[in-house]
């Protein structure tokens, strides 16, 4: 272990830490570092691939002999299968493999049969020549309609009766009674009701997978986030140890957290191809996708916030219900963020009989943060307090303080004008809320780096890219490190004969892989340095790698011909992401960020349009400010989405949606874009030896809550609940 | 990138240049009975060409090159094209025609492949990805896509691509609204619009 | 999608008799809406008769049924002489639709109803006794304000209300030869297991559809509201075409979509209007007319005042 003296923080507030660094580590990244690539725009490394359609997604995989899988699933909410008549189906040419998946169902879309056949229109034939006689039971899909006394019971449940399953109860202190001596001792209190969405992933790319045997080795071509994840569950699922089974992800088409371990259907694609000695393709239909492959719940929020006339936050008392379909799993994140004194979060999940929710970009947060956002306007409103003030005065986070200031300028908040003000028939309005996220660099990792007697550098993870750019943030660590361009760097991900990397959840993997990378690279340096020095008689500390080249000697040498002086073939380290590399000092305790809205509504119509979006975003040290932005972007885009359009339909009458196609089910496109203004506002954060921390889901937390404000701003009224329809808006304006 | 089959009929080509005495002499293949079982004579429907229910041959332009294919009638484009010519660059998304991941170019036009049964595009020119750069290494709009970073996950790139490059092609320097409106049909989960809508600039440039 | 015998047309005439002897058989233009129709499974008829490559000469003042939505939003001559009718082309959908979705096709389409569309649910078009859409606690947000027959779908299509608005009259072919008809009588009352809107008989197809410019056309635009801007259906649409000779209303065509099974004219408007100046008391008179007798749905009330409000926007624009 070495001392190392860090500078940590951004302009203007530093703060000096003293660092604890292993032994054979590199010394972390701080404000003093001065980077040559980390913190540039790095076009990222797969984009050739991608836009000449050379990137092998799963479903692109083709083999000699492959099959086609699918899944019938249920038409019924709820229902029991009291026949299958299956010999039809079977007894059509091409039709390879069918069985049952279950019988006992609990939402539209469950799994009922599996087929594989030659072809994907001889699949179609046999999944409609498939009868199934059901006994139809009662179902519930309404959440209010499941919280009811008399509701039919959704899914059969442990410890208790009806659908309503207590969840989290946190308390602050001495819990509700200190809350209930808050809202006492204040000028203003604000009760209300907030209300959102159950909202489908979409990802373009279905879920699904294609399999492969080789003896009793089976490679797995899946759509995940998750590459070990997946090995290790459909090998568990499949009797297997995970040495038998190896999953290849090179390239995915999106995951925003519905793709981690294999799913039934992936099981039945991997049966299916031993069943018959082919390789076996499963893809869920679009259908399917919004059906099983998960959602966000939705929520009811029953807020009570309070403050005293000052503008100091007092109490905070939240108590909510969501569905998570046949999940009990509906938490919301509020509240947060801000200090008040004494807080309450009493949660419960409502069963229904829908497709079981799965984390979705942020968990809890989206939802959470539109009625917290919502509530601190309302209090800020009793209080007669400009909203962004009110934030100010109870946010301690000293990095958001700055992003206040950034973000205010960069929207012009000064513009804001009282609450409806305008003539009409387009009133335009501003809004703000808070975004944070825990650091979620994590140790566990490992990365291989070699370099090779030729001067070609590989490095290897076994951790996929989603999107988020893992492949050129891998390259990027290396490249910095061995002072190279990322160009130079070859990088192979997703396969699972390669070294343990996270599954990207909980925006982890860049700030858990980063510092292993870098790690990696530092200590094959090393071996490199050393080996010259040797070969040349001179000091290894001496030398260095910068520009492209071994520096230190007498003339400097290109890297190439540095490299050509080891006595062997290729040199090679495993870093590791060990405790003590992730145990450096950090500068704030999460990472933060503001994003400020605004929007002009049609006041006769009620059709809302969101004009621009500043989203200043902390994410630790910027690796890469193109795809850091890309990122942001994302993020909000989705969030504008969840805002303003989209809503999975449940017919509460058949249980069935309404809606699982990608027209009908309305996600934001080219013409529903605002001007986003991307800030990525770089923190040497510490925590780890690159100082980086967690990007994707930050900057999806708070975008509905800055359009629900700007709304409220726009029109003098306040639609609590989402999607934010033009239906709502003529309703808030007494218009219908 | 096709499946061989012997005297391939372009039977386009044969309407444009033979008219309707041509188009008579195809005729012939009409509906087969199954189970290979010789159909009973059909009596020629005049100004009528009947096929399938059983593959047919179709034989197009892809990319440049002469493609023939044996499908249904009832296959489209676009599983033709991932699942048995093999281009697999044009996606599956929604195979419902409101996401655009299928974006291919029909004699030079922007259209979903997941709405175009295989067996229309006889005698046509289809483009997918593969074949926009056409000799060179990348298209200017796909470099730019790069250098903009304009994709993310990747998976909405190619129809989006195809969308920018028609653009291009006939708009050569767009308005913001006007390439908004030229991808329109081009749905991304991941958020790229905005990146998007540079790399049209850069390439317009 | 099940598998069935392809019957490509070399005329409209062909496809005619094609049908007339296949009664199950289905007609194809493009075929976007019937794709869909078809991968749901909702119908497997055994034939399909396609005219994508039906080609009629050009005509002046005459639009082949085959003209693509691309075309005609492209059209520059339609652009002075019938601004509605390019406006609702150019608009609809997406570049990659509009490509290939033609006229007949855009007039011949099936309503976009979750309940139609989907296998899961019983719906009174494809012949179940109740209309899904009108149930106690249906989601019938994007449905019809006028309800009729049954039926509370709202009519699709973009360029229905234009040309009715612009009094335009189809050619209608059959086995038995041709005739013409007026495309507000295309449409017709739902009934139950009445699947089409329009009151063509199985093997009739529209060959062509043509107009005269008149000075109500001339003057003529299209306004709706959609809740995405991107590709959308809209929540309500109209047409408004006038004739104003001297400051006053000569004649006005007011013709909206999305609002009822099939284009709905709104004539008690349009009587209020002739005859009069027109100014913005008797602009928010006509529009409060327009809906004066709706009867929405639990989920969309709304539509009712978005469409009195694009009234009132396109006469408003009209008399500038």
């Amino acid at each position: 272990m070495s001392n190392e003296q860090l500078r940590l923080g951004f302009e203007g507030f530093e703060l000096k830490a003293e660092a604890n660094v292993p032994d054979g580590a590199p010394r972390p990244w701080d404000l003093d570092s001065k980077l040559r690539v980390v913190g540039t725009d790095v076009p990222r490394l797969d984009g050739e691939d991608k836009v000449t359609g050379r990137a092998r997604y799963s479903y692109d995989q083709r083999f000699p002999g492959m099959v086609y899988a699918g899944i019938l699933g249920s038409p019924h909410a709820r229902a029991r299968v009291k026949a299958l008549d299956t010999k039809a189906a079977e007894q059509l040419a091409g039709v390879l493999h069918l069985e049952p998946l279950g019988d006992e169902l609990y939402y539209a879309g469950q799994p009922v049969v599996g087929v594989a056949a030659v072809s994907e229109e001889v699949l179609d034939d046999a999944l409609a020549a498939i009868r199934v006689d059901y006994e139809v039971l009662p179902h519930v899909v309404d959440t209010d309609a499941a919280m009811a006394p008399n509701a039919p019971q959704a899914v059969p449940r442990r410890g208790g009766d009806g659908n309503v399953v207590q969840g989290r109860r946190d308390t602050s202190g001495d819990g509700d009674a200190k809350v209930a001596a808050a809202h006492a001792a204040a000028d203003v209190i604000v009760e209300r009701e907030y209300r959102t969405q159950v909202q489908t992933h979409s990802c373009l790319e279905t879920h699904g997978t294609v399999c492969r045997w080789e003896g009793d080795q089976l490679t797995c071509y899946a759509s995940t986030q998750a590459t070990f994840a997946f090995q290790n569950t459909l090998a568990q699922a499949l009797k297997l140890r995970p040495q038998n089974v190896t999953v290849i992800t090179e390239h995915m088409g999106g995951g925003f957290g519905s793709k981690f371990g294999a799913d039934a259907w992936d099981v039945f694609c991997a049966r299916a191809a031993k069943a018959t000695g082919r390789p076996c393709r499963l893809m869920l239909t679009r259908k399917a996708e919004h059906l099983i492959a998960g959602n966000r719940p939705d929520s009811i929020q029953r807020c009570t916030f309070s403050a005293s006339k000052d503008g100091k936050l007092l109490g905070a008392e939240v108590h909510s219900w969501g569905t998570g379909g046949v999940a009990p799993s509906a938490s919301i994140a509020n509240p947060a963020v801000y200090a008040f004194e004494a807080q309450l979060s009493d949660q419960h999940h409502v069963l229904t009989n829908a497709g079981a929710a799965r984390a979705f970009r942020a968990p809890a947060h989206p939802q959470g943060f539109f009625a917290l956002e919502g509530m601190i306007d309302e209090v800020a409103k009793e209080l007669g307090m400009d909203p962004l003030e009110l934030r100010r005065k109870n946010d301690p986070h000293p990095v958001r303080q700055r992003q206040y200031e950034i973000g205010a300028e960069a929207i012009g908040w000064g513009r804001r004008k009282a609450d409806g003000a305008g003539e009409g028939p387009l009133k335009r309005g501003l809004g703000v809320a808070a975004a944070r996220w825990k650091h979620n660099g994590r140790p566990g990792c490992s990365v291989r780096c070699r370099i090779g007697k030729d001067g070609s550098v590989f490095v290897a993870s076994g951790a996929q890219d989603i999107g988020t750019g893992t492949r050129t943030l891998l390259a990027l660590m290396v490249a910095e490190e061995l002072g190279l361009e990322p160009s130079a760097v070859e990088v192979r991900i997703g396969h699972t004969t390669d070294p343990y990397g996270h599954g990207s959840g909980g925006s982890v993997t860049a700030p858990s892989i980063g510092p292993v990378a870098r790690q990696a690279a530092y200590e094959v340096k090393g071996q490199l340095l050393r080996a010259v020095a040797e070969r040349l008689g001179v000091e290894a500390g001496a030398l260095a790698l910068e520009g492209g080249q071994l520096t230190g000697t007498d003339t400097p040498l290109p890297f190439a011909k540095a490299c050509a002086l080891l006595p062997v073939d290729a040199i090679e380290a495993t870093g590791v992401g060990t405790r003590e590399l992730f145990s450096m000092p950090r500068f704030a305790p999460e990472v933060a960020g503001v994003q400020f809205a605004e929007v002009e509504v049609d006041v006769e119509t009620g059709l809302v349009r969101v004009v621009k979006v500043v989203a200043v975003q902390d994410c630790g040290l910027v690796a890469d400010p193109l795809l850091a932005r890309s990122q942001i972007n994302g993020a909000v885009i989705q969030g504008v989405s969840y805002a303003l359009f989209e809503q999975r339909h449940l017919d509460p009458k058949t249980g069935a949606m309404l809606n699982p196609n990608l027209l009908d089910y309305k996600i934001v496109g080219a013409l529903d874009v605002p001007e986003i203004v991307a800030i990525p506002f770089s923190v040497a954060n510490g925590i780890s030896t690159t100082g980086m921390s967690s990007l994707g889901e930050p900057p999806a937390v708070p975008t509905a809550g800055a359009i629900g404000n700007a709304v409220a701003n726009a029109i003098g009224a306040r639609v609590r609940s989402l999607p934010i329809t033009p239906d709502k808006v003529l309703a808030a304006l007494g218009e219908v | 990138m096709s499946t061989p089959e012997p005297g391939g009929v372009s039977r386009r080509a044969m309407l444009k240049g033979a008219g309707a005495a041509a188009f008579a002499s195809v005729l012939g293949r009409g509906v087969q009975a199954q189970d290979g079982e010789e159909a009973p004579a059909q009596p020629k429907e005049e100004g009528l060409q009947s096929r399938g229910p059983e593959a047919v041959e179709v034989v197009f332009t892809l990319n440049g090159e002469e493609t023939k294919l044996v499908v249904e009638p009832r296959v489209t484009l676009l599983d033709a094209l991932r699942d048995r010519v093999g281009v697999t660059g044009t996606k599956r998304v929604c195979d419902r025609g409101a996401c655009g991941a299928c974006t291919v170019w029909l004699d030079g036009a922007t259209v979903n492949a997941c709405l175009l049964l295989a067996v229309d595009v006889a005698g046509a020119e289809v483009t997918t990805i593969e074949g926009l750069a056409g000799e060179a290494k990348l298209a200017p709009i796909q470099r730019a896509f790069v250098q903009c970073d304009a994709m993310q996950c990747g998976f909405c790139t190619s129809g989006m691509l195809m969308s920018c490059a028609a653009l291009l092609r006939d708009v050569p320097r767009p308005t913001l609204e006007q390439t908004k409106h030229a991808v329109v049909g081009n749905l991304c989960r991941c958020g790229t619009y905005p990146h998007v809508f540079h790399a049209v600039q850069e390439a317009a440039q | 999608m099940h598998r069935f015998a392809y019957h490509t047309a070399e005329s409209y005439s062909a496809a005619a008799k094609a049908l007339a002897k296949r009664p199950e058989a289905w007609a194809k233009g493009a075929g976007l809406d019937l794709l869909d129709l078809l991968k749901e499974r909702l119908i497997e008829p055994s034939d399909l008769v396609s005219l994508h490559e039906v080609r009629t000469p050009p005509a002046k003042g005459l639009l082949p049924a085959h003209t693509t939505l691309a075309e005609l939003g492209r059209d520059e001559g339609l652009a002075k002489s019938f601004p509605a009718l390019m406006q609702a082309a150019a608009e609809a959908a997406t570049p990659q639709i509009r490509n290939r979705a033609t006229l007949g096709g855009n007039l011949a389409q099936h309503t976009r109803c979750p309940y139609f569309r989907g296998s899961d649910f019983a719906c009174y078009k494809r012949g179940a006794p109740v209309c899904s859409a009108q149930e106690q606690g249906a989601f019938n947000r994007y449905h019809a304000i006028f309800p009729r027959g049954g039926c509370a779908s709202a009519h699709p299509s973009n360029l229905a209300p234009a040309l009715i608005a612009g009094d335009a009259i189809a050619k209608v072919v059959s086995a038995d030869g041709s005739r013409d008809v007026p495309v507000a009588e295309l449409y017709g009352d739902p009934a139950r297991g009445k699947w089409s809107d329009t009151t063509l008989a199985h093997g009739e197809l529209i060959e062509s559809v043509r107009f005269e410019p008149t000075p109500l056309t001339r003057r003529s635009v299209y306004k709706e509201l959609r809740e995405r801007q991107s590709f959308d259906f809209a929540l309500a649409s109209v047409v408004c075409a006038l004739d104003l000779r001297e400051g006053k209303v000569h004649a006005v065509r007011i013709v909206c979509g999305a609002v009822a099974p099939t284009p709905y004219r709104a004539t008690d408007a349009e009587a209020l209007l002739v005859g009069k100046g027109l100014d913005e008391a008797q602009i928010t008179k006509a529009a409060a007319a327009v809906v004066a007798k709706a009867t929405p749905l639990s989920g969309n009330k709304h539509k009712v005042v978005i469409l009195k409000r694009l009234v009132e926007r396109a006469l408003r624009e009209l008399n500038q």
